[in-house]
């Protein structure tokens, strides 16, 4: 392990030391070890009236509730004292008689009895006793399922995944009521010890892909994790394209969708995002309503939305291009317009584009840094002000003001929030490409995009899969989505064929 | 270790030279949209002195597209006389504050004295100038100087030639492009002509302030002028404009409205699905040329007594129509062979394509062989329909 990350507590020396017969000896242990934690409680207590027994916990994380009902209430009142002098049988004793507590365990190593008490377990030591038992109770503040502000539905399940990983695996559990569906956990993070779960179903799932998830994951040697964008960024094949590599979602429906279609869903404990892969360009440009409405409508939408992913890449470019290198391709009469709103504009096409493109980044970004209640005023100022005012000054042109606000309702129109990073990124390369050399620079950006797409993968898949390489069943979900009784075969990622919907069920 | 720090060395520079590139190149295409002075039309003249007098229309931008709603001068008119058209085009630069831009010219007027002494030199540079379109409408202005058409205020269009262009577009008249006319002019066996336009007072001008008015003028998209070895030697007019575009295959749908004594009255008829076919025969030197012209009619009106279930009522109008469009079309060939000796129908064009080996024995004298040709016309209109009502109001039933 590196020397880095280690804590300077006591934590080392205990590593590989076990607890001792003499309850003195494990309790000076244990509070030297947690010195200064006001949040651990420690309580001495006699079972039965006779036995003496220590018992610890961290304040907030346990359910004291049921502290107080099912053990301590039990062992103190346990009226069969001759029992309680059965030497060793006597933590299976009380384990078996009046521990009314589900996930119990014994354990006598000391640093594995300090990370269960940190991850919400409460310990008991008994006099005499080289195990201590440690019975998961957990409990505490956690935030409850609530609908989700991020990604927003109108036909479709409501809830979201919280904060808490256990809710977060039942919320997928709840949805895929089968044993093939495995949810293995890991620890990331020396000092946070956060719990990260791989989550996929077996068989469908490729097994090379886990394997690699599992051992990139094991991999991260990392202090804390802080959110599931920590492991995003540990475990993505590469981290300077603007493209991500991985679905991040908070919707529950979301991820099993993806694990049905044999992805595996990456779940990290403090984080309500859920991270799964591999995913292809074409995952990206779509939304769940995207199955759950009728065919025509999804069809239309998703077409709509392929045109304004690209109008939020390319339209600001195509104005500048337009107007400094190609005015014969404007419409004689439209170019009379353009030329008259850019008359007394004092900067050139392409400075306009990027100081309007960079204004309208910096009010979507301070509208989301600030306050609610204040973030109205920064639209109202930002639009009117900016909009309005700077036109009517005479410092940018009415046209551009229309591009790019047109633009930047066409990227919210993205269904992935992380994949629209990747067009507001490019968006200003491309605008300074079309400034410097026209359409021709456009097009020498749009094909070195289009060899960087074809080269990038996610876990080992092509990233435009399917329709580079070409496949034919998986071309019935890509740009347009056929009739769902129509769609046999899961998304062949690793080549292999299985069906999800056997023929003959169209209605 | 020492290599590889070679190679990065090596890498960076190489970069640095990469990115140098882009600037190296002398080239550079960008202009603002700003420093361009749009070229919206041009007028080819005939200077009294016999030199090139050229007129340029600009629109004015500030103005052309504001949306205050008033019609201000939206254009500006620039004329310099030079000796040819670089010439002059180098004048008309040292006048402008922006560099001129012909990729949106939309027409090109050439006055009737210029068209009358000819027009090939202008179209030496036209053709060779990478700049001028291809599709830019070439348009002689009838019985006036280009320059006139160029400054006329339309009451329609902020900028008068796009009216012409409109017109042109409307496939009403002969509307030719710079690209028809060389490739006319460089075929055998036709003789290319021009759209010709005049300029006419609008009639309602009564309520309107008299003095302000008279500055309104519409064009008039009528006649064809016919260009024979780049010189305007005539006029077709708007009948026999009808005539040559049915012959070539052009007309589309048409209006035609005329007195029909055989049915006694007057009608109005839209013609569609007009075709032509046309057989040319040539024999020792002596050519004959064969038209049978066909074509659908709708009635739209008539003073005809018509009863559109009696079939001989039918038969007297298209019989009627029939007779007055080979009447027509026969004049108009007539006079191409007489007055001019010039065969813009392209009769020559089809023998040389489709009969090479008789064109071969015409090829050197066909101006005369067409002008001696004999012509024969057979037209059958064909009425398909009367309108909403069938019948005339007084009809005898």
């Amino acid at each position: 392990m590196s020397k880095v990350y280690q804590d300077k507590a006591p934590t080392n020396d205990a590593k590989s030391s076990v607890l001792t017969s003499s309850l003195e000896e494990n309790e000076a242990v244990f509070k030297n070890l947690f010195h200064s934690c006001s949040d651990v409680v420690f309580r001495s207590f006699q079972i039965g009236g006779q036995k003496n027994a220590l018992l610890f916990y961290i304040d907030g994380l346990i359910d004291e509730k049921q502290l107080d009902e099912s053990l301590l209430k039990p062992l103190m009142l346990s009226s069969s004292p001759e029992q309680l002098d059965a030497g060793q049988d006597l933590l299976t004793f009380l384990q078996n008689q009046f521990i009314s507590v589900s996930q119990v365990k014994r354990a006598s190593n000391i640093s594995s009895i300090v990370l269960d008490v940190l991850k919400s377990s409460i310990v008991i030591l008994i006099a005499d006793q080289t195990e201590g038992l440690i019975l998961n109770v957990p409990g505490g503040k956690t935030r409850s399922v609530e609908q989700t502000s991020s990604e927003t539905t109108i036909r479709g399940p409501r809830d979201s995944f919280t904060e808490s990983i256990r809710t977060n695996t039942s919320l997928i559990r709840r949805r895929i009521r089968s044993a093939r569906l495995k949810i293995e956990t890991l620890t990331v993070g020396e000092l946070t010890q956060t719990d990260v779960a791989i989550a996929y179903i077996e068989d469908i799932a490729n097994e090379a892909v886990i394997q690699e998830v599992r051992s990139r994951i094991r991999n991260i040697k990392i202090d804390g994790v802080l959110e599931s964008g920590y492991i995003e960024q540990f475990i993505e094949e590469r981290s300077f394209s603007p493209f991500p590599q991985y679905l991040v979602t908070e919707r529950p429906d979301y991820v099993v969708s993806a694990l049905l279609e044999g992805r595996v869903a990456i779940l990290t404990d403090g984080s309500p995002f859920i991270i799964s892969g591999p995913m292809t360009f074409w995952g990206f440009l779509q939304a769940g309503e995207d199955y759950y409405d009728r065919v025509l409508f999804a069809n239309l939408i998703r077409f709509i939305r392929l045109v304004l992913t690209m109008v939020a890449l390319f339209l600001p470019s195509i104005y500048v291009a337009l107007t400094t290198f190609h005015q014969q391709m404007i419409p004689t009469k439209l170019l009379l317009s353009v030329s008259a709103a850019r008359e007394g504009v004092p900067f050139p096409a392409l400075v306009e584009a990027l100081l309007m493109e960079s204004t309208f980044e910096g009010l979507r970004e301070a509208g989301v840094r600030l306050p609610k209640q204040v973030g109205q005023a920064v639209s109202i100022v930002g639009g009117l002000v900016v909009g309005q005012a700077a036109v009517q000054a005479g410092i940018v042109s009415a046209p551009m003001v229309i591009v790019v606000s047109l633009t930047g309702i066409a990227s919210f129109a993205i269904p992935r929030y992380n994949f629209s990073f990747a067009f507001r990124i490019l968006r200003f390369p491309m605008i300074l490409l079309a400034g410097m050399f026209g359409l021709y620079g456009i097009t020498a950006g749009f094909l070195c995009l289009l060899i960087h797409l074809s080269g990038l993968k996610s876990l080992g898949v092509p990233y435009l899969f399917p329709t580079a390489p070409v496949n034919f069943q998986g071309l019935k979900d890509s740009i347009f989505r056929a009739p769902l009784w129509t769609m046999h075969f899961r998304p062949q990622l690793d080549g292999k064929r299985s069906t999800r919907i056997p023929k003959g069920q169209e209605p | 270790m020492s290599s590889g720090g070679m190679r990065s060395n090596q890498k960076t520079r190489t970069l640095v030279l990469l990115l140098l590139v882009p600037l190296l190149s002398g080239c550079w295409d960008r202009v603002e949209m700003n420093d361009v002075a749009f070229f919206i039309a041009s007028a080819l003249d005939l200077s009294e002195d016999g030199r090139l007098l050229i007129s340029i229309q600009v629109p004015i931008p500030s103005e052309g597209g504001s949306t205050s709603g008033t019609l201000g001068k939206t254009y500006y008119i620039i004329s310099e006389t030079g000796t040819n058209i670089y010439d002059v085009e180098r004048k008309d630069q040292l006048e402008l504050s922006r560099k001129f831009f012909k990729g949106h010219r939309q027409v090109v007027f050439i006055g009737e004295a210029l068209a009358r002494k000819g027009i090939k030199d202008i179209m030496d540079y036209y053709s060779r100038d990478p700049a001028t379109r291809l599709r830019t409408y070439l348009v002689v202005a009838k019985g006036k100087q280009g320059i006139d058409m160029l400054s006329t205020d339309h009451p329609f269009e902020r900028i008068p030639s796009e009216e012409v262009r409109e017109l042109e577009r409307n496939q009403v008249g002969t509307a030719v492009t710079f690209r028809d006319f060389l490739m006319n002019q460089e075929r055998e066996g036709i003789v290319p002509v021009l759209g010709a336009v005049e300029i006419k007072k609008p009639v309602s001008q009564l309520r309107q302030k008299e003095e302000e008015m008279q500055k309104k003028n519409v064009f008039r998209l009528s006649s064809t002028a016919v260009m024979k070895n780049f010189k305007l030697v005539g006029y077709l007019d708007d009948i026999e404009t009808r005539s040559l575009r049915w012959i070539k295959g052009e007309l589309k749908h048409e209006y035609v409205a005329d007195e029909i004594p055989e049915a006694g009255g007057s009608v109005g008829v839209v013609l569609k699905k007009t075709e032509r076919k046309i057989k040319t025969v040539i024999k020792a030197g002596k050519a004959n040329i064969r038209i049978e012209l066909t074509g659908q009619g709708l009635l739209h009106e008539t003073t005809a007594k018509l009863d559109i279930s009696r079939p001989e009522d039918v038969v007297r109008i298209e019989q009627g129509l029939s007779k007055l469009i080979t009447e027509q079309t026969l004049r108009t060939v007539k006079k191409a062979q007489t007055e001019w000796q010039s065969d813009v129908f392209g009769f020559g064009l089809m023998v040389h394509q489709y009969q090479y080996g008789a064109w071969k024995s015409v090829r050197e004298e066909w101006d005369t062989v067409f002008s001696k040709a004999d012509v024969s016309v057979t037209t059958k209109i064909r009425l398909v329909r009367a309108g909403m009502i069938s019948s005339s109001l007084d009809a005898e039933k």
